[in-house]
């Protein structure tokens, strides 16, 4: 029961919202669509529900083609941002309200049967008695899902459903939306800013960048494999960094040299790299957590003996409980290293960080495009 | 710049009709001068109508707000001196981002010369000295409310600044770097902040301290380090933290004098310095740990003790790391532990458990027990 989207195209007076878009959507996934606001991934949703008609492609649901099928005759399921309940019926009428307008006729044990069923799933059944108005905004968004989910649909989308909740409770949904929904036979469509969101729930990814999907793969492929840049740069919390180099040769090792002269060693020219050439320019990426703080016993900067290390200036440091986020200035830019250790430092310091060859990215200059990298996606093998 | 005290504050809506309901009591508060502090709490705690008593436009119903100890319970917020950014930026379209900036200075007379200086001082501080003359509609709600913020802290004679969830419209890959030129500012101008909202990220990486509320009243006023480390009871050790602090009923055990919490048949040494404190008789116990502070391993550790025994049954990316879900082996005890972006692990797999003695915390009736 999969979805297959073949060169969407969409534009909106002059404005090319989608740009002859491909997506293969497999059964069952919890698939995100990722971008920035005002990408046009509202529009891509509607489109693939048939809320809305594409200007060109083709919309197909488990191979058959959907594009010119009404809404209303399709097994979709939707959710909002702003969660929409009848506010004059109680919860559970708000659940049994799809089945009752519904032509199939379901029978009043039936109705009885999935209200019940569903406030289980989504725990709510506390309060399916209550008017939505008495309810949280957590459980408000709940009844909104329940009723999406009420008629048992083969595809259900959701517009960014949690953008409007307390953050307590986007952890709280964020975790029973994972459970909930790789143990059920539904397809998820879901579209949110938040990479965050979509790396925590999903179970594939799709970036949608200047009206198309650049990428999409599992979950883990697009977050160790980023192919292109703009991914990379978008799919982390804080984003992944990258500076400019040189790959250089001095005998039998390589480095990459950056603008201000610093080498990083990457090994020998049959180790890390063999695809790279020497005397090439390239872009580094690297995760702020996969930098290691190296310090001495005041915390500034140390000697290089290994060459692998940078020496950025800390312009801030933001502690969460445990975690420091490294506000750091290198080479004109901002790039960031998570610590999971808090950082008491003052800003103005000049730090040092070691990059392991094993775990950069490295990416074409001019395209864009993913050339190499050390990171393997984890696979567990017992 | 000045102090900011709420003394005694209580708040009823409604008062005299059936509809009565009391929104704040108890609430004492006193911000240092030139301090960043937040207030923090989920949706309906009370933390806007505390702001609102704060900055005038709400009169408590009993209580007093002092500003370097004169009452000003009774000034309109005009005379107050309290700086406000709201939600969502409150800008002039008719004039450019230096009119915007430049308008409170107008109104209260200040030669153009200072105005000009004080302009360009914000405006470098904010990183917005090449939009200054660009007119507002053409610019994103990011910056707009960095005009805000600048025509809020403009003024040498404002005396507080209160911020009500300004990041609500801002684009989540830009709050980083916003949040960042608040707090500079914030910094430079030892401007005293109170910074209202209702995720704890903005709130902990803006200030210094932060007043987290519940059900209209304040539980804990406290650096972030001792909201994350000593919860006073486990509302906070939820609420802070992201997931919050596992918090898992226990039974108690003691063995030669030492204190143990009984999670079924796991024993969980506690932290030394509370073994006195604790009343073996006690029920309603909990026991806290963070994510962060268990230890996950995936080979059996054989030999060594106090490592529990678990199956993982969900695991969650969160971009930095990844978030395990286990339940202990013969329990149905779930905790969360925290392990690196690339761990390999998949549900399903045993793994075992160990929870450092020094970062338990142990709760009694929900509130923290420490040590005397």
């Amino acid at each position: 029961m999969g979805i297959r989207v073949e060169n969407l195209r969409k534009s909106f007076g002059t404005e090319q919202v989608l740009d002859g878009v491909n997506i293969e959507i497999p059964d069952r996934s919890f698939f995100s669509v990722v971008a920035p606001t005002g990408a046009g991934k509202t529009t891509l949703l509607r489109i693939m529900a048939g809320i809305e008609r594409p200007d060109s492609g083709t919309v197909y649901y488990d191979g058959k083609d959907m594009t010119g099928v009404a809404v209303q005759d399709r097994s979709v399921g939707m959710v909002y941002q702003e969660f929409i309940n009848y506010p004059s019926l109680t919860v559970r009428e708000n659940l049994a309200s799809p089945l009752e307008v519904s032509d199939e006729n379901y029978s009043r044990e039936e109705i009885d049967r999935r209200v019940e069923e569903t406030a289980e799933m989504l725990q709510i059944s506390h309060i399916l008695n209550n008017l939505p108005e008495e309810v949280s905004g957590g459980e408000a968004q709940r009844t909104a899902i329940s009723r999406a989910l009420i008629k048992e649909p083969d595809y259900l989308f959701m517009d960014e459903p949690l953008a409007n909740l307390d953050y307590k409770l986007r952890e709280q949904l964020r975790s029973d939306f994972e459970r909930l929904f790789s143990e059920q036979d539904t397809t998820v469509i879901y579209a949110t800013p938040q990479a965050g969101d979509a790396l925590a729930m999903s179970t594939h990814i799709g970036f949608l960048h200047d009206g198309n999907i650049i990428q999409d793969a599992p979950r883990d492929e697009i977050y160790f494999h980023p192919k292109f840049l703009p991914v990379a740069e978008y799919l982390g919390e804080p984003p992944m960094n990258v500076l400019s180099g040189t790959l250089t040769e001095e005998g039998d090792r390589r480095f990459f040299e950056l603008r201000d002269g610093t080498r990083i060693s990457v090994g020998t020219a049959s180790g890390s790299f063999p695809s790279l050439s020497p005397g090439r320019d390239y872009e580094l990426g690297f995760r702020p957590q996969d930098m290691t703080f190296v310090r001495n016993g005041n915390g500034t900067a140390v000697k290089d003996e290994d060459e692998t290390l940078i020496h950025p200036d800390l312009s801030f440091v933001e502690t969460v409980g445990s975690t420091s986020t490294l506000h750091l200035e290198y080479q004109g830019k901002e790039i960031y290293a998570l610590n999971s250790e808090p950082v008491h430092l003052d800003p103005g310091s000049t730090l040092s960080f070691a990059l392991d060859p094993g775990k950069l990215y490295v990416y074409d200059p001019a395209t864009g495009d993913l050339i190499a990298t050390g990171h393997k996606i984890p696979s567990f093998s017992q | 710049m000045s102090e900011i005290e709420a003394r005694d504050i209580r708040h009823v809506y409604d008062q005299g009709t059936e509809d009565e309901t009391v929104a704040i009591e108890h609430i004492n508060l006193t911000l240092e001068d030139g301090s960043a502090n937040a207030l923090l709490g989920p949706s309906g705690c009370g933390k806007t109508t505390l702001l609102q008593i704060i900055s005038g436009l709400l009169q408590p119903t009993e209580g007093q707000v002092l500003i370097d100890g004169e009452d000003v319970t009774d000034k309109p917020p005009a005379e107050r001196d309290i700086a406000q950014v709201f939600q969502f930026p409150v800008i002039y379209d008719s004039m450019d981002v230096y009119g915007n900036l430049a308008f409170p200075l107008r109104n209260g007379g200040v030669d153009e010369a200072e105005i000009e200086d004080r302009v360009h001082k914000i405006a470098d501080l904010l990183e917005i000295e090449d939009i200054l003359h660009s007119s507002p509609a053409n610019l994103g709600p990011e910056l707009n409310q960095l005009v805000a913020l600048g025509r809020g802290i403009i003024r040498a004679d404002t005396s507080a600044i209160l911020f009500d969830e300004p990041m609500t419209d801002v684009e989540p890959s830009r709050k980083l770097t916003i949040r960042r030129r608040v707090k500079e500012a914030q910094q430079e101008f030892g401007i005293t902040a109170l910074y209202v909202t209702h995720d704890q990220h903005e709130a902990l990486t803006f200030a210094e301290k932060v007043a987290i509320m519940k059900d209209g009243k304040l539980v804990q006023y406290d650096t972030g380090e001792n909201l994350y480390q000593n919860p006073v009871n486990t509302f906070i050790g939820h609420f802070i933290g992201s997931p919050g602090m596992n918090l898992l009923n226990c039974g108690l055990a003691r063995e030669n004098g030492a204190a143990y919490a009984q999670l079924g048949p796991h024993s969980v040494p506690l932290p030394s310095g509370i073994h006195s404190e604790i009343d073996s008789s006690w029920t309603d116990c909990q026991v806290g740990i963070r994510p962060s502070s268990i230890a996950v391993q995936v080979a059996d550790p054989k030999d060594e003790t106090h490592y529990v025994p678990a199956t993982v049954n969900q695991v969650e990316m969160l971009g930095g790391y990844q978030i395990i879900t286990a339940t202990l082996e013969e329990t149905d005890v779930e905790v969360k532990a925290r392990v690196a972006h690339d761990f390999a692990i998949e549900e399903g797999v045993n793994v075992w458990l160990s929870f450092p003695p020094a970062d338990i915390r142990f709760f009694h009736q929900q509130q923290a027990v420490s040590a005397a």
